[in-house]
């Protein structure tokens, strides 16, 4: 009942169809109280049955069967197809709010989440979500014809009759609930199995290059993997049997019903209270209609996936939007931190109290230990979150003021990973500027070092990558992602160095690339190459969230603190010789 | 689910060589598609065109499997349960015939009611005596059925349990290169997900389909035994339901084929609108790609609708006309008995009986559907059970080494699984304690000769001898005992870091333990976790970053006494911060061993004994670094790395 109404409230536009069609879905089980009337009549005439009645029962049949039908048509029309309606509706309503996000929502846990939602989710409920309706509305309204039918014939055999339809009814309740408990219990075996899992896949190849281990270590190391799975065993084997065998109760109970409304209206005949076709009438009828609720067991565990599927959609859908301001032309491009405070959770500090500034056209390099804040910097010059406390201004202007598409209009972002579209080469790169020329995407290809490779593929520009570019080498997707930001063209340069992702063989020609990125620009980079920090105008060292030191390669070369010790540390790792 | 794109392929063996016949045959089968496709006047888009047929052709090559084959690969899987599983088989049946008691309890009960017509009632008792039985057989029915599900249940979930541990089993067995090479999550996708797909089938249609199936055939041949004219009567609305079906079938494989395509193609769509979003945003070009976006939406919706459209008629024609099996039988019932023809029994039977064929049609009809879900994801389970396992001695026997012997290649080649080859005929050997550097372009081989030497593939052609033996000849264990390969990879156990070190030699005193973990740079911030070495590398989780978890594992390498050091891009993705560190570890590592390296900056190999220099899968020129800055492809090679410093 829940799922109708969840169902009806997230209808829009298609409510009162989907209303008119649980309308006839409940009519259409009306044909059942017509073949009851047909029964009626043939035992009624049982012992003089003519060539004239068996047309006239045959008729009542007809009409029955016509009646089904059409209501059955109509209701298709009506109602089938609207879940396939509200989830088109659904999905690009979603659509349109995810372009008002920010962009730090779109973590890689949120990322899957939101996919699952689209995809599985989704799907699952438009194509079950009429079916369930289906089945349940069914269900009441047979269990309401019935019971008129069997008022009709005795009110004493309507009262049994509405007894065994409370006793069944409740069943189905309590069959729901245990497909309930099955549903999140094994839900949450499965995932702990799966986590389990991924460590000893991963863990393969190290005992395998360690064939020594101790017993004791690999049990150790295996047991989370044996008492998971164990454990999921038995939650499987648990709640599926409790199930199961509750649902032999539900058609044990059904049969019992038609069985004791049977022996119950052969009684009632014997105290003269019926009469001898509507005894046999209730007899046979029983059957009939108490057999029709046995669908309700196929009902019970959609009935239950349904609505947790429609809980997620509401929980993972609920999307943040970011304020947007109303600026759109700033004087010029000098980013300045005053005093910016940062957190994600609202208790860890990020960054702490960062100010700086960044004037026009300079090349600023940021440093420092992992995890000390060095790439949140350049996030929140992105908005990809907004500052706890403190200001960033653009041109003078908080960030907060511009409109976000002005404001990312004048930034390029080069990032580790790199996403590339479904699509050809050639308009992967126009990607930045779609009314660009033939010419216009391979300059900017060859300036980006990737116009060599592009050539060898067996199609040129108009290859076609893999969704993510999975086709292509890190360091290719990298270049591409460079050329792309060469065509955008924007005045500041959002760059992370780290050459992760990239096979070292790409790194000479991912830097040809960004040095040609990189002319007469404002650049902020996460500086991990010893030429970036020597030509840097300006060196920011970050060490756990705190601004440490700032200014000149050759000024903090001078002094004992982190900087001298990355640039020692660097110069080390270039020299290592074997 | 047809629809969804199985990415779960591990190799793509099966899509490979294809006779030119069957290419023709395809050819022209999917011919006949596309051109339904097209008289369905949806104006399909290209790109759901294209899709269409790439799955059509995909779908003629993926194998196909019978129920019969089906059950039997499973059960082959715990063949202990086979007599749990018939026994239980054989119960449902059983309980299934007790489940008809109550329509012959009803019959009977229209008989007494006949027989007592007229006023004279006389033994209620005997009826209930009836009722009686009846409701005893119903329990039997209960008890029957309920067993039977107790046990097919535990073992299904037995097989799926058991099933899941083979797969596991075999990851042990199969060339490590798969490990590395496939993505955790893909191997996981197989071993959970794909697994989980079979439960419908494994726990609730495999056991018990016989006897869904023995219903409604049961309850046929009753009506065909009592009469045979209204047996016949049963079928009337059967031609109505064809009717209806034929309808609803009408160019079904086409519109199917759109359908699917086009859902694949929202969920693709869906996908690159999601994942790209920051891409999206940072070029703002939010309105392109929701523009391909709601396309793709909108397009499923309008291919659907219109499929829908077209089959409500067929569909309502049917289920209606399912619904009334009754619809002939019961005038002609009724006809019969008032002709005094059959029995008030028989007439009772005769009406009962054709209406509960119904909810288990329904039943079958859907398990036809699971089957066709079940067996395509068995096609994906079995291509990873049916992986080739790499042919070893027992891992107690031994052979001897020759310590003054090195590593020799003779005439190797390798290819994939998808026949392209990646090494051709490579042959070179080292001395015992030499470094030896493996340099070229990327993409030519080098990662894949050093995989080779370390046991991670086989080769197609050729032999590699370690001390002077075949490799094939040496027990997985030996071999692992002799060479340590170091990556990039930083995998730890979620054990005691102490027993994570400790994995590369049981026998290693604590001392030894800190010794290593003090050479590979690791002791110092070990002992700054609040549990020192007794902290598990899982609790540690965040704490500990790539780089400190790489040092750990070369504290374990240092700990295990190989022969032969095998370095992959080793360094390769080391964030700056560390790489000095990781660098001086590995100094420390291959001191007085065989060394092979992988070297992407050639200033590190520049004092090795030998560099080999490996292009596209052949050995170009080896030597040392003076002899090989005569080769221009190597003179190439270190201009370009002098140009980055």
């Amino acid at each position: 009942m829940e799922f109708l109404r969840l169902s009806i409230k997230l209808a829009g536009q298609y409510k009162n169809r989907l209303k008119a069609g649980i309308l006839l879905i409940f009519l259409q089980n009306a044909s059942m109280l017509v073949a009851f009337f047909a029964l009626y009549l043939g035992f009624g005439w049982m012992h003089e049955t003519s060539e004239k009645h068996l047309w006239i029962i045959f008729g009542v049949l007809v009409i029955s069967f016509l009646f089904n039908f059409l209501t059955g048509w109509a209701k298709s029309g009506l109602s089938d197809g609207v879940f396939f309606g509200i989830f088109k509706d659904y999905r690009l309503e979603v659509g349109e709010k995810l372009k008002k996000a920010p962009m730090g929502y779109f973590a890689e846990q949120s990322l899957s989440r939101i996919m699952a939602a689209f995809t599985n989710v989704m799907k699952s409920l438009e194509n079950y979500s009429a079916m369930s309706i289906d089945f349940t509305v069914s269900g009441i309204s047979i269990s309401f014809f019935l019971l008129i039918g069997m008022f009709g014939v005795n009110t004493k055999i309507g009262f049994l009759t509405l007894i065994c339809l409370i006793i069944i009814w409740l069943c189905f309740f309590v069959m729901m609930r245990l497909a309930k408990r099955e549903v999140i219990g094994e839900h949450k075996a499965l995932t702990d199995v799966g986590d389990a899992l991924v460590d000893s896949i991963s863990g393969v190849p190290v005992l395998r290059s360690f064939p020594y281990a101790d017993k004791g270590v690999v049990e150790e190391i295996h047991a989370k993997l044996a008492t998971t799975s164990e454990k999921l065993m038995k939650i499987q084997i648990h709640f599926e049997i409790i199930f199961v065998i509750f649902s032999r109760i539900f058609s044990t109970v059904i049969n019992l019903s038609s069985l004791l409304v049977t022996l119950f209206s052969c009684y009632l005949y014997t105290k003269g209270e019926v009469l001898l076709p509507q005894a046999l009438t209730v007899s046979a009828a029983g059957f009939m209609i108490f057999g029709g609720l046995k669908q309700l067991e196929n009902a019970a565990v959609l009935m239950v996936k349904n609505p947790a599927n429609m809980q997620y959609l509401e929980d993972v859908l609920d999307i943040p939007e970011i304020k947007d301001g109303s600026l759109e032309v700033m004087e010029n491009k000098d980013i300045t931190f005053e005093n910016v405070h940062f957190s994600y959770d609202n208790r860890n500090s990020v960054l702490k109290d960062i100010s700086f500034t960044i004037p026009q056209g300079s090349k600023t390099a940021i440093v420092g230990p992992s995890g000390s804040g060095k790439t949140t910097i350049i996030n929140l010059i992105a908005r990809f979150h907004d500052v706890d406390s403190g200001k960033i201004s653009l041109g003078g202007k908080d960030i907060r003021e511009y409109k976000v598409e002005s404001l990312l209009k004048n930034l390029s972002l080069v990032f580790q990973d790199v996403y590339l579209f479904q699509d050809t080469i050639e308009n992967n790169i126009r990607f930045a500027k779609p009314d660009a020329s033939h010419e216009e995407v391979v300059e900017a290809a060859k300036k980006a070092r990737c116009h060599n490779f592009i050539m060898e593929l067996s199609d040129g520009y108009n290859t076609v990558v893999g969704e993510g570019g999975s086709s292509l080498s890190g360091g290719e997707k990298q270049r591409i992602s460079i050329a792309r930001a060469l065509l955008k063209n924007a005045p500041i340069i959002l760059l992370d160095e780290a050459t992760s992702s990239v096979d070292p063989e790409n790194e000479h020609e991912i830097l040809a690339a960004i040095e040609e990125l990189s002319k007469g620009h404002t650049v902020i980079s996460i500086a991990h190459r010893l030429s970036t920090v020597r030509n840097a105008d300006q060196i920011l060292v970050i060490e756990d969230g705190k601004l440490v030191q700032e200014g000149k390669h050759d000024e903090l070369i001078e002094a004992e603190g982190i900087y001298r010790a990355f640039i020692e540390a660097r110069e080390r790792a270039s020299n290592w010789t074997l | 689910m047809e629809g969804e794109k199985h990415n779960d392929r591990l190799h793509n063996a099966n899509e490979k060589p294809n006779v030119p016949k069957a290419k023709a045959k395809k050819q022209k089968l999917n011919g006949t598609l596309i051109h339904e496709v097209e008289s369905l006047n949806l104006d399909v888009p290209d790109e759901i065109m294209q899709r269409i047929e790439s799955d059509a052709t995909q779908s003629e090559q993926k194998p196909k499997i019978s129920m019969g084959e089906l059950n039997k690969a499973l059960m082959a899987i715990a063949p202990e349960y086979k007599g749990k599983m018939r026994f239980s088989i054989i119960f449902a049946c059983i309980g299934e015939l007790f489940g008809f008691a109550t329509y012959f309890f009803s019959a009977y009960a229209a008989g007494w009611l006949i027989k007592n017509a007229g006023g004279n009632i006389t033994a209620f008792d005997g009826l209930l005596k009836y009722a009686l039985l009846a409701i005893c057989s119903l329990i039997l029915y209960f008890i029957f059925t309920g067993v039977s599900t107790t046990i097919s249940h535990k073992v299904s979930f037995s097989i799926l349990s058991k099933l899941r541990q083979t797969l596991f089993e075999k990851l042990k067995k199969i060339p490590m290169g798969y490990l590395i090479d496939n993505p955790v999550g893909k191997i996981k996708v197989i071993i959970m997900d794909r697994v989980s797909d079979m439960e419908d089938w494994v726990a609730h249609l495999m056991p018990e389909l016989p006897s869904k199936l023995m219903h409604p055939i049961l309850c046929i041949v009753i009506i065909f035994c009592l009469d045979w004219r209204i047996g016949l009567s049963i079928f009337v609305p059967v031609p109505i339901a064809f009717i209806g079906m034929a309808t609803m079938m009408y160019k079904y494989r086409s519109r199917m084929a759109v359908w699917l395509s086009s859902y694949a193609n929202v969920a693709d769509r869906s996908t690159e609108y999601v994942r790209g979003i920051p891409v999206i945003k940072a070029f703002v070009q939010d309105k392109l790609s929701y523009g391909k976006f709601s396309d793709a939406v909108k397009f499923y919706h309008f291919s659907t609708m219109k499929w829908w459209r077209q089959s409500w008629f067929g569909k309502a024609l049917m289920t209606a006309a399912m619904m009334s099996p009754q619809l002939a039988s019961m005038p002609l019932a009724f006809y019969l008995y008032g002709n005094g023809e059959i029995e008030i029994q028989t007439l009772l039977l005769a009406l009962v009986l054709p209406i509960t064929i119904l909810p288990q049609a329904y039943t079958i009809i859907m398990s036809f559907e699971l089957f066709q879900m079940a067996s395509n994801t068995w096609v994906s389970i079995q291509e990873l059970l049916d992986l080739p396992i790499q042919k070893r001695p027992d891992s107690e026997e031994r052979v001897n080494l020759n310590n003054n012997k090195g590593i020799r290649f003779d005439s190797v080649s390798f290819s994939y699984y998808d026949g392209v080859q990646v090494l051709n005929n490579i042959s070179f050997e080292t001395k015992p304690g030499e470094v030896t550097a493996l340099v070229g372009p990327s993409g030519g081989g080098k990662s894949t000769i050093a995989k080779l030497l370390a046991g991670f593939w086989d080769q197609t052609e050729g032999s590699i001898y370690l001390g002077g033996v075949d490799t094939r000849e040496i027990s997985f264990k030996q071999l692992a005992e002799e060479i340590s390969f170091v990556s990039q990879d930083n995998f730890l156990f979620d054990v005691s870091l102490r027993d994570n070190i400790r994995l590369g030699n049981p026998n290693a005193s604590e001392a030894e333990i800190i010794a290593a973990s003090k050479a590979a740079h690791c002791h110092e911030f070990i002992m700054n976790l609040p549990d020192g070495y007794d902290t598990k590398a899982g609790e540690a989780g965040g704490a500990l970053s790539g780089g400190e978890r790489q040092r750990i594992t070369l504290a374990r390498a240092m700990l295990k006494p190989a022969s032969t050091i095998i370095l992959d891009e080793a360094t390769a993705y080391a964030d700056p911060e560390n790489e000095a560190l990781i660098q001086e570890a590995i100094s420390e590592l291959v001191k007085e061993k065989n060394l092979v390296m992988v070297a992407h900056r050639l200033n590190t190999i520049k004092q090795a004994h030998q560099i080999i220099l490996i292009d596209k899968g052949k050995i170009i020129a080896r030597g040392t670094h003076e002899e090989l800055l005569k080769e221009p492809l190597y003179a190439g090679l270190w201009k370009q790395y002098l140009g980055e410093e």
